[in-house]
């Protein structure tokens, strides 16, 4: 049966990072990432970024998941790139030999209509074209740009000049080098440790600060609750799908108005039962004398292992080389 | 005074409808206790009244001789634990281990004592292999020893099973009963179901219909009295139906007498 | 007029990595269930695959290999998918990703599947499930209300039904507010509303008490006398098959290992045990007694208790007068 569902992006196995404290690597990860702001010099940040991989290597994690993980961010990424090369417009033109990277073009008449045609192409054929639509819309878009420095028949709307000059070249790489080195952390972070794990690390932390303690122990338990109880939530949303659809319920076809019907036929019993969950669970953690913000003892307590002292170690030489670099020599 | 004593024990949910209608009831130290009733006689409220998850309207309820009040509760909590029906809703961790010392935990057991007891009551309901595993990769049978467990490691005197296998299927039954008449000789055990054949291993059985205890005595007796408990809406076992027509039928005396002594040790250990 | 299963497989979570093993929860499926006059049991304990097996009927999951199909009056529906001939015991191309890719793909089929469902209607276990509406009328309307009939139709079918399964006092109340009993009924009204020929319903008796166990079976048992229609039922209790089903098809592991009447299920003793299943009450009953009083002569497989103290009598009178 497929109950074997888990939450968040753990994969199990056993490194020396999986094998860390969850309030070490959450401590480290932290300081690391202000560190990352801290730093400025472009090679040094590269270096961190190697650094970090480096780690990633000596984890097994398989890679194609570790960088499927920044597909999400992708786009991100690429936005900001191309907003920080067409706005950034200080320091040199960038040049290779005689060649700058400097390029001025009309926007046409005719190259407009051409672009509306082929935007509207684009709509009509996505239908068809699945796979390559996004490499198939970038060439379109590439073609009427050449097109317009040929043909010249048309009268100007615009004139555009792009340039690429060198600090939007560097901003743009400490801008890339920065996420990726963040995604590649929390990653890091989140494919080594069980939920559960991070969970109880958060409570380790912030255990020092009295005043904070027994917010921070409700909170904590009610994340357990929640991570406990999303698989079985969803294993229940499947049953009650499956015994609405077989009472006809068609949640692919029907008017909106139905649809709305067919949503609340599902979403009904998913209160009531998870409210009768919710009560059962209270009466059961009551009765074995759970009284919430008391003191508790814990089961899984900070293992401190010769790793973990290494890794505080490490952090305090690498967290005081990034300080000492930036006051000494400005890096 | 008995171990549990209750004196004329009220509650009422909505106004006019009492779910406990005037109980009064002991029970001593070490007995195993059934308490069998229909869906809605009050066996589950009384169940919640002695572990202080709903306060009684009137009368008086003593645990080993303290009063069931606000000021005890905590204290009485300590000696009498309870498994509820659902394996899902009482599933507290995140893992068997987890469940099983999220009790210590609130009692605020040192690790290592928690350690201890973690191996040693799962071991007792055979889950000390499971310790690392998810509610998810568990079947219910499974699920309900590790809730027994978790009440073991936390040492009460009295274990209360509420419908505790009523969600199981037969193999899940079986195993929550073998571990039932494991701990039964070191605990006071009150059982709550409406299934006649579940009750047969106890030794005495209360009858309650409409929030009153209407039977009261040894399975024998219990299981004799089918007026009763065809009025308390509770099956009547299959022997007891058989019995009722051997002694009906055109068999000589000695023959009936065999078949019937046969049909009882059938009633009780079967 | 049958659903007819030929050579259904089913596997949950297929991965696409041949390093990862397939699991199939049900291996080779042959059956035939007729679409009138059939009351019949699926046996087996949990991850046997009875569940799985229920919701292949209901069109709820599609079959990984194989055919069903449906015969009706006027046409037939066909789910299949075919693994060609020359691959079926070509245990090289099952190690293979083309395989893998060929489990994945999904079945294709001409039908709408709701069209199927209202055909075949499964009740769940857990009548909470599917309640949801404010009152127990409405929540039986949806049904009928989703299969094409128009609001007033559908309250005529609701009410008619709720008449026959005699809880019409029930109608203007909200489904939250009733017993588990009665929530229960509602559940089975909600699908019957939709007349379907055949009536799944998963553990219909967990938890009820007698009088109501009672009452329900009964009522299937006449709604198939009277309309006609097959009934399914996933059960434990071997009490409800001794007394109300004629054909028992226990599974084991995913593979069907028995299909027949009770009456040589029951009498199948090394099946009964490599199965790990009870005996009904009576027929354990019998064999205790058979045991206990040395009779040779006494036949234990008595499905009633009329007949059980005919038997007795026949035994012990005998021998003595």
């Amino acid at each position: 049966m497929n109950n074997k569902m888990v939450f968040g992006q753990y994969v199990e196995g056993n490194s020396w990072i999986h094998r860390l404290d969850a309030s070490t690597k959450i401590i480290v990860l932290f300081f690391m990432m202000i560190s990352l702001f801290i730093v400025s010099n472009l090679y040094f940040l590269l270096g961190i970024l190697c650094f970090i991989w480096l780690i990633v290597l000596t984890t097994k994690l398989p890679l194609n998941q570790f960088l499927k993980s920044f597909r999400a961010m992708a786009t991100l990424l690429c936005f900001t790139l191309i907003f920080q090369i067409l706005f950034n417009t200080t320091g040199e033109i960038i040049h290779i030999g005689k060649f700058t990277f400097s390029f001025t073009f009309d926007l046409t008449i005719l190259s407009l209509i051409i672009g509306i045609i082929t935007l509207l192409l684009y709509i009509i054929l996505g239908k068809w074209i699945h796979k390559y639509r996004f490499i198939t819309f970038i060439i379109l878009v590439l073609l009427i740009f050449y097109l317009q420095t040929i043909i010249h028949i048309t009268p100007i709307i615009v004139t555009y000049n792009i340039s690429f000059h060198m600090n939007a070249f560097y901003s743009a790489s400490r801008v890339f080098l920065r996420i990726l080195s963040l995604l590649s952390l929390s990653a890091l972070l989140t494919f080594t440790t069980k939920p559960i794990d991070l969970n109880n690390g958060i409570e380790t932390i912030f255990h020092p600060l009295k005043f904070l303690r027994k917010y921070v122990s409700i909170f904590g338990m009610m994340m357990s609750i929640a991570l406990r109880f999303i698989p079985t939530l969803f294993n229940e949303s499947q049953k009650i799908l499956k015994a609405q659809a077989s009472r006809g319920a068609d949640f692919q076809e029907g008017s909106i108005k139905q649809k709305i019907g067919q949503i609340i036929s599902l979403l009904i019993p998913m209160f009531v039962i998870s409210y009768k969950r919710a009560e059962d669970l209270a009466n059961a953690m009551e009765a074995r004398g759970y009284i919430p913000g008391d003191e508790r003892t814990k089961l899984h307590i900070t293992k401190f292992r010769i790793t973990d002292i290494c890794s505080y170690i490490f952090l305090v030489l690498f967290f005081t080389f990034v300080i000492l670099s930036k006051v000494l020599w400005g890096l | 005074m008995s171990f549990i004593e209750l004196q004329d024990v009220y509650f009422r949910y909505t106004k006019d409808d009492y779910a406990l209608n005037g109980i009064n009831l002991s029970i001593n130290r070490g007995e195993h206790v059934c308490i069998l009733g229909h869906n809605g006689s009050g066996k589950s409220t009384l169940a919640k009244i002695l572990v202080g998850l709903i306060e009684k309207k009137k009368g008086h309820i003593y645990i080993d001789g303290i009063e069931l009040d606000e000021k005890t509760i905590d204290n009485i909590r300590q000696k009498i634990g309870i498994v509820f029906q659902n394996p899902d809703n009482q599933f507290v961790g995140v893992t068997v281990e987890d469940d099983i010392a999220f009790g210590l935990e609130n009692r605020k057991v040192s690790r290592d004592e928690m350690i201890k007891l973690i191996n040693q009551f799962s071991s007792k309901v055979s889950m000390q292999d499971f310790l690392n595993r998810n509610p998810e990769e568990l079947s219910g049978g499974e699920k309900q020893r590790v809730a027994i467990a978790g009440v073991l490691a936390m040492n009460p005197e009295v274990i209360i099973f509420d419908e505790a296998t009523s969600m199981l299927d037969p193999k899940g039954v079986k195993e929550v009963m073998e571990v039932i008449e494991n701990i039964k000789k070191e605990k006071t055990i009150i059982s709550i179901t409406h299934n006649l054949s579940e009750a047969k291993h106890c030794d005495r059985i209360i009858v309650m219909n409409q929030g009153k205890i209407v039977l009261d005595g040894t399975p024998e007796e219990v299981f004799k009295n089918t007026n009763v408990l065809i009025e308390s809406r509770l099956d009547i076992l299959d022997s007891m139906k058989l019995i009722d027509k051997v002694k009906n039928s055109t068999l000589n005396i000695n023959k009936k007498q065999e078949v019937e002594d046969a049909l009882w040790q059938y009633a009780y250990h079967k | 007029m049958a659903i007819r299963l030929s050579q259904i497989n089913f596997a949950y979570d297929i991965s696409k990595k041949t390093n990862v093993s397939l699991n199939f929860t049900l291996h080779d499926i042959n059956l035939e269930i007729n679409l009138k006059d059939e009351m019949i049991a699926f046996v087996g304990h949990t991850g046997s695959g009875k569940s799985t097996l229920v919701q292949l009927l209901n069109a709820l999951l599609l079959p990984t290999i194989g055919k069903i199909s449906i015969e009706d009056n006027d046409k037939t529906f066909v789910l299949e998918k075919k693994l060609k001939d020359k691959f079926i015991n070509d245990d090289h191309y099952k190690q293979t990703k083309k395989y893998r890719k060929f489990l994945l793909k999904p079945l294709k089929h001409n039908i709408k599947l709701k069209e199927l469902r209202k055909k075949i209607g499964l009740v769940f276990q857990f009548p909470e499930y599917q309640i949801f509406e404010e009152t127990v009328l409405k929540d039986i309307m949806f049904g009928p209300k989703n299969f094409s009939l128009s609001n007033e139709e559908a309250k005529i079918k609701a009410k008619e039904i709720a008449e026959r399964m005699k809880i019409t006092d029930l109608l203007d109340k909200s489904p939250f507010a009733l017993s588990g009993g009665q929530m229960r009924k509602v559940a089975i009204a909600g699908i019957l509303a939709s007349n379907p020929d055949v009536l799944i319903l998963d553990e219909p008796t967990v938890g009820l008490d007698p009088q109501t166990k009672e009452e329900l079976l009964t009522f299937l048992v006449d709604l198939k006398n009277t309309y006609h229609k097959t009934i399914i039922l996933i059960t434990h209790d071997m009490d409800v098959i001794s007394k109300y089903i004629e054909r028992v098809i226990v599974l084991k592991k995913g593979t069907i290992m028995y299909d027949g009447s009770k009456i040589d299920l029951f009498k199948n003793k090394e099946l009964i045990e490599s199965c790990n299943l009870d005996y009904p009450t009576i027929v354990s009953i019998m064999m205790h007694l058979k045991e206990y009083l040395n009779l040779n002569d006494l036949d234990v497989y008595q499905y009633n208790l009329d007949d059980a103290m005919n038997e007795i009598e026949r035994c012990l009178g005998d021998n003595h007068e």
